[in-house]
């Protein structure tokens, strides 16, 4: 009995990683571009396959690696690294507090591990389940997302540094433009009310007038905090 | 790992910047899911999303190698008009992905 019913729930469980798993295609199609790009831009900057994929699997973030390894290569001070990143990563902080009331049954070791792997495009597929397929949602679920994206973009990573410059340039068939797409479709998905739509300009108009300031690192969390606080200052509905 | 810096150093920093990003990614989910938090600060929680993802998809289109390009030489403002569009009518992500990458891919041949 007891068997039976542990067999059923495994298999419930994998059923959740693997629809997470089939979610993350766009992830893998957008990451294979710019993968590439960073592993020729780190083997050109002088670091070698192995030195790319172990910080692919230890940071595992997009534009904060572009960052680092520009930064290592002009040989900026380890603690100016490490505090710039902080910054450009923080915004992560965010996500993971909006995830946060997903997860109240969530055992903590288990958050202490997804969270790991929370990134901008994980975070995107994975919010949009938790709010409108609620029943599909589970650790089990965000995890094949997730873990669908670090591995995929550890292999890019890794097979850019390898082949270097004989890459084809990807620009040509407009694969960098998977992400921006993916965000615009799950953005479409989520946006349901005029306030939300109002939010989402708000943050996007914020976002670039910061971008021109000192504050530009900083940019994406104070505009996404500026444009949500909007909405809650207005009268409760 | 590098040819410009020892494996130590290098691999110090690299965690170094593993750490100060997993404490930001991993303190709200383990904390705030075990308490219960104002209305208020729900309410702003539940705005977040959109609103953090609209500010990375403004950057994403707006920029063209680094520089704001808000104009028709500008291909990702074309192309993420057309797929915002399609996203209205289609709700299947891989669709508007692949419409957004032939939009993209199109307007490059010209």
């Amino acid at each position: 009995m007891t068997n039976s019913k542990s067999m059923i729930s495994k298999e419930r469980m994998s059923k959740y990683f693997l629809e997470g798993m089939k979610d993350a295609n766009p992830i893998v199609l957008g990451y294979l571009p710019i993968g590439l790009a960073f592993g020729v831009l780190a083997s050109n900057a002088g670091i070698n396959p192995l030195g790319v994929l172990f910080i692919s699997l230890v940071l595992f973030a997009g534009s904060a690696q572009f960052i680092t390894v520009s930064m290592l290569a002009s040989l900026a001070s380890g603690i100016s690294i490490i505090a710039t990143i902080f910054v450009v990563n923080f915004r992560h902080f965010l996500m993971s507090s909006a995830y946060s009331k997903y997860f109240k049954e969530e055992r903590l070791g288990r958050l202490a591990f997804i969270s790991y792997f929370v990134t901008d495009e994980s975070f995107a597929i994975g919010i949009n389940k938790a709010k409108y397929e609620n029943e599909k949602f589970n650790s089990q679920y965000l995890l094949g997302v997730e873990l669908t994206g670090y591995f995929s973009w550890a292999i890019f990573t890794f097979i850019g540094a390898f082949v270097g410059n004989f890459i084809p340039n990807f620009k040509l068939f407009g694969l960098d433009f998977a992400l921006p797409a993916m965000f615009i479709g799950l953005l479409a998905m989520l946006i349901k009310s005029n306030k939300d739509f109002i939010v989402c300009i708000i943050s996007g108009i914020l976002v670039i007038i910061l971008d021109q300031t000192f504050l530009q690192s900083y940019s994406v969390i104070i505009a996404s905090v500026l444009a949500a606080l909007v909405m809650v200052g207005g009268k409760d509905d | 790992m590098t040819n410009f810096m020892s494996n130590q150093t290098f691999i110090l920093i690299i965690l170094g910047t593993m750490l100060v990003t997993y404490i930001p990614r991993m303190l709200p989910l383990v904390f705030l899911s075990k308490v219960t938090l104002p209305k208020k600060v729900e309410k702003f929680l539940d705005y977040i999303p959109i609103a953090i993802l609209g500010a990375i998809l403004f950057q994403s289109v707006l920029y063209k190698e680094g520089n704001l390009n808000i104009s028709f030489s500008n291909e990702f403002l074309i192309a993420g008009i057309i797929t915002v569009i399609v996203a209205k009518f289609v709700k299947r992500i891989e669709i508007i992905v692949v419409v957004g990458i032939l939009t993209v891919f199109t307007l490059r041949l010209f």
